[in-house]
């Protein structure tokens, strides 16, 4: 007993800590309806400036606690509130979803860029001092940061259910987060409420990054996105409802992972594998086991009606011949862009822009998966892992050519999001979120870890693996395979989104009980969906690989899943250009920021260029870039043609819009040659032959 | 319900080939349960080919509930639907659409991102189980003339034919009714569900929409299961009425049997008579 007590206490402070961001995530959520993302970006940033304001600048740890916890962190989720999350309808998940993730990327990346990228360590204790040992549990000694976890936790979790649950405000908090608008014609004043429930829940926020600081030595964003997953966990397991059982689940993973670390022998596999997946393994048995966790969905507003319906595409509200002069002018683009490449373009951007090139590859599984399928996978880069590995891997032990190593990476990264699909059929949207999520930081810890070396030496790429002289310095293969291997599959994503199973995904988005209701099945057609952005994103990611001529998991880890994510949605989820648009934006952006001060260079800065943007999905699902775009389309299309129809101004839409709303001109081929909506003449599907 | 055999359409005999003195839709003994709610409870009617039946009742009478039954979106507790003498079991919804039953919704659920033209067309190949990937890839999924006259057929029929391109979201929620009409009625279904379709038209267009309801009925041998609160209408369209009040059935018969009936009167008019 004494040996395994050894073992588990030094697991409370973790576990303490895992309770109070899982209480708060269950708080957020349930005084929101937020799944707050961000929780341990804001925790990361408590704890950052607390240890930058004591060690940096020589604040008392009281002042420092003060400003970075009790003043910063209630703020933060003041401004988060008042300028992103209020502006959310309670029904639209994808927003709240894309808006958290977007922080969750954003805030650690722009932490550096503000204050320097200098490391922070050996963050000071609250409450308690560190070195002092108060007391021993079976002969275990029990120090200040032991001390303050419990302590804190236990105070916060007592005055919370207390807050919750016999009080007014904890009442109207409840109600709020079914329909804000439904309690503010009660008369409640339901902005305060919900403001109130970010204050509180950022505080928590601030306070679990403090508490857990002194535990790490050096202070890493890594850190803190690790933690949230324990606490995705724990909230998970609670259903986002029951605050005492997060904090329970929370408390016991702590415990759990420093007792399997004291009793698995630390250098075999099984400790090797098992421990840095706990978190993962419990999130995705809570996901497919805890029945509430599957109904989330069914949480919708009874003033959803009252949302105006997602804005058209540019394509779709083009004058047809605008429509042609600008895909002529997108060909001339091409045709330059081509010629450059082949000719005169510096060895620096020509390498950039074939990088960009394999990303568009990857992020066109997005627009497939996110886009067409409307799911929200937060796993796009591992799918990329998988295929880059199976290539590296294929090409290191047989000697296998990495193109056609590219196909059979293809084909597993699709056997890998098959199975992905068929664990989370009954998730939808934050459900899905999490269990990709899951899968990802599982790949990460677990797989990509394991499979990035051969014989204990890194993977490589060679020339000879490659072939057709594609990694000449001094020619051009690669871009030309590069610009093939884009056009096949921007070639497959249209002829997919035209066809039946696009408009099938179509009804899907819309309304799946009645896509159901008309003979789809929508089990075989999320698999399908999931098998082809595997495919895609297996593809792009050994492109990848091939353009970086190196192969190893930092490549493809989650963080950058979800920054994939996050820049798609900036230029635009829906359309295939905008996946070429995030491809070519993504590594423009970092060249451009590498003639700037070192702190503005690396992926740091475009993180944080692309998080901005996605902020924007409230006001612009479409993507900002896409809504820019359609405003200077318009602009320009009531000078061009100021007699067409489409030309006038915006006609009203929604459902009790009226049915004199404009017709709006469907069926115009946008710049890839797809049709938006409608059937036209050109597209020989007209209903005027009918 | 629980360790039935799981059916397969194919192992469901033809609806419209069902033997005789077999009922096109049978509902035996369905109950379905909302945590401690009997929201049905012990239902029993049929519907014969070609008829049309009103499932009349005051709200909450589980009506829709019951709908959702048919249809397989809910799984009931105890009983069975039987369609041509088969047991549905626990066939899926989409297998269920594709055996031939067509449905309308209570809150109107549209395809936002399409066209009304494209709704249809979209029911149409669903229906049949058309759509494969490999098709798609070969460029070989556009609509054939024969699928396209038939969406223009239907559209005109219900009466939103001059509408074929114009986006849903456009549309307000009378014409949306009439598109998730148009939609249900493009797949040819042997039995049309149909939950309060006139909610939200004018007294015009509720006429309109009886009249094609009778019509398909009469013409086409289309059975209907009519939900509605407008009883003008349901007395226009239905040969029968079943009357459902707190999740069981209180009255069968004609409409001005049941009208007739105190029950009703209480249950439904709320008044003894």
């Amino acid at each position: 007993m004494e040996h395994f007590l050894g073992f588990a206490i030094p697991g409370i402070p973790y576990g303490c800590t895992y309770a109070i961001v899982a209480v708060g995530l269950v708080l957020t959520y349930q005084a929101t309806g937020v799944f707050n993302f961000a929780f341990g970006a804001q925790a990361y940033t408590s704890a950052f400036v607390y240890t930058k304001l004591v060690q940096n600048d020589q604040f008392p740890i009281w002042l420092a606690f003060l400003l970075s916890v009790v003043v910063l962190a209630p703020l933060l989720g003041l401004i988060f509130d008042r300028f992103l999350f209020r502006k959310i309808p309670n029904s639209n998940t994808t927003a709240k979803l894309v808006t958290g993730l977007s922080l969750f990327v954003g805030i650690p990346a722009l932490l550096p860029v503000l204050f320097g990228s200098q490391n922070q360590y050996n963050s000071p204790s609250i409450l308690f001092n560190p070195d002092t040992v108060y007391f021993r549990v079976a002969g275990t000694p029990v120090n200040g940061i032991y001390l303050s976890s419990v302590v804190v936790t236990a105070v916060v979790l007592v005055a919370l259910v207390a807050l919750m649950r016999f009080t007014n405000l904890g009442l109207q908090m409840r109600g709020a987060v079914e329909s804000r608008r439904l309690v503010q014609l009660d008369g409640v004043n339901s902005g305060r409420v919900i403001a109130t429930a970010w204050a509180v829940s950022s505080f928590l926020a601030g306070l679990a990054g403090v508490l857990l600081a002194p535990i790490y030595g050096q202070l890493q964003a890594q850190d803190y996105a690790t933690l949230l997953v324990a606490a995705f966990a724990a909230a998970a397991w609670a259903a986002l409802r029951s605050m005492p059982i997060a904090a329970l689940v929370g408390i016991l993973m702590g415990i759990a992972d420093t007792v399997l670390q004291g009793y698995l022998p630390a250098t075999s596999t099984l400790s090797a594998a098992v421990l840095p997946s706990l978190p993962f393994i419990v999130l995705v048995a809570a996901l497919l086991l805890v029945p509430g966790m599957r109904r989330l969905q069914d949480d919708k507003d009874p003033l959803a009606s009252v949302d105006p319906p997602p804005p058209p595409t540019t394509a779709a509200v083009r004058a047809p011949q605008l429509s042609r002069v600008i895909r002529v002018l997108w060909y001339l683009l091409l045709g330059a862009f081509i010629i450059s490449m082949l000719s005169w373009m510096p060895k620096t951007w020509e390498s950039v822009f074939n990088s960009g090139l394999a990303f568009s590859t990857i992020f066109l599984s997005i627009t497939l998966i996110t886009g067409m399928g409307g799911q929200l996978s937060l796993s796009q880069a591992t799918l990329a892992g998988v295929g880059a590995f199976t290539a590296a891997q294929l090409a290191n032990h047989l000697g296998l050519n990495f193109l056609a190593g590219a196909v059979v990476g293809a084909v597993l990264a699709a056997a890998v999001a098959v199975v992905l699909a068929l664990a989370s059929l009954r998730l939808k949207g934050l459900g899905l979120a999490l269990m990709t999520i899951a899968a990802a930081l599982f790949f990460d810890n677990s797989v990509f870890s394991q499979v990035s070396v051969i014989n204990g030496r890194a993977l490589t790429v060679q020339a000879k693996w490659v072939g057709l002289g594609i990694l000449d310095v001094n020619g051009h293969s690669l871009f030309v395979v590069l610009m093939i291997v884009l056009v096949i599959c921007v070639a497959g994503v249209m002829l997919v989104r035209n066809g039946t199973t696009g408009r099938y995904l179509a009804a899907q988005r819309g309304s799946e009980t009645a896509a159901a209701g008309i003979g789809i099945n929508i089990t075989w057609q999320r698999i399908q969906i999931f098998a082809l952005s595997g495919v895609v994103a297996g593809i792009g990611g050994t492109m990848l690989v091939i353009q970086q001529q190196s192969v190893n998991a930092a490549q493809f880890n989650y963080e950058l899943s979800l920054a994939f994510v996050v820049i798609v949605i900036t230029t635009g989820v829906s359309t295939i250009e905008g996946a070429i648009q995030a491809g070519m934006g993504f590594v423009v952006i970092q060249q451009l920021l590498t003639y700037l001060p070192a702190r503005f260079g690396g992926t740091g800065l475009t993180f944080v260029l692309f998080a901005a943007g996605a902020l924007t999905y409230v006001a612009h699902p479409e993507g900002i870039l896409e809504f820019q775009k359609r405003r200077w389309t318009m602009r320009f299309q009531r000078l061009l043609f100021p007699d067409d129809p489409s030309s006038g101004p915006p006609a009203p839409r929604g459902i009790g819009g009226g049915d004199n709303g404009a017709k709006l001109p469907l069926g115009v081929p946008s710049l890839d040659g797809s049709h938006t909506g409608g059937v036209t003449p050109e597209s020989g599907t007209g209903l005027e032959g009918a | 319900m629980r360790g039935r055999k799981v059916l397969r359409p194919q192992e469901v005999a033809d609806p419209t080939g069902a033997p005789d003195g077999v009922s096109l839709l049978s509902v035996t003994g369905v109950t379905k349960w909302f945590g401690g709610i009997a929201a049905v409870r012990d239902v029993n009617f049929t519907v014969e080919s070609g008829e049309s039946v009103g499932l009349v009742g005051p709200n909450g009478a589980g009506k829709t509930t019951l709908f959702n039954c048919i249809c397989g979106q809910l799984r009931p507790e105890h009983g069975m639907v039987q369609l041509g003498g088969t047991e549905l079991g626990r066939l899926p919804t989409f297998q269920r659409a594709r055996l031939g039953i067509g449905r309308t919704y209570q809150r109107v659920e549209v395809f936002t991102d399409m066209t009304v033209a494209e709704h249809l067309l979209v029911a149409e190949r669903a229906r049949y189980a058309g759509g494969q990937l490999w098709h798609d890839l070969c460029n070989r999924s556009r609509p054939t003339p024969a699928e396209l006259k038939r969406v223009a057929q239907v559209l005109d029929m219900v009466g939103v034919g001059d509408r074929a391109d114009t986006p849903v979201s456009a549309l307000g929620l009378g014409s949306c009714r009439l598109v998730e009409l148009a939609r249900a009625l493009v797949a040819d279904p042997v039995l049309l569900l149909a939950d309060e379709p006139s909610s939200g038209l004018d007294v015009r267009e509720t006429q309109e929409l009886a009249n094609v309801l009778r019509t398909l009925q009469r013409e086409r041998g289309m059975a209907v299961l009519l939900v509605e609160h407008d009883l003008h209408m349901v007395a226009q369209v239905v040969d029968r009425v079943v009357v459902m009040d707190l999740g069981t059935v209180i009255a069968q018969g004609t409409f001005d049997e049941v009208m007739a009936d105190s029950t009703v009167r209480h249950a439904y008019l709320g008044t003894s008579g």
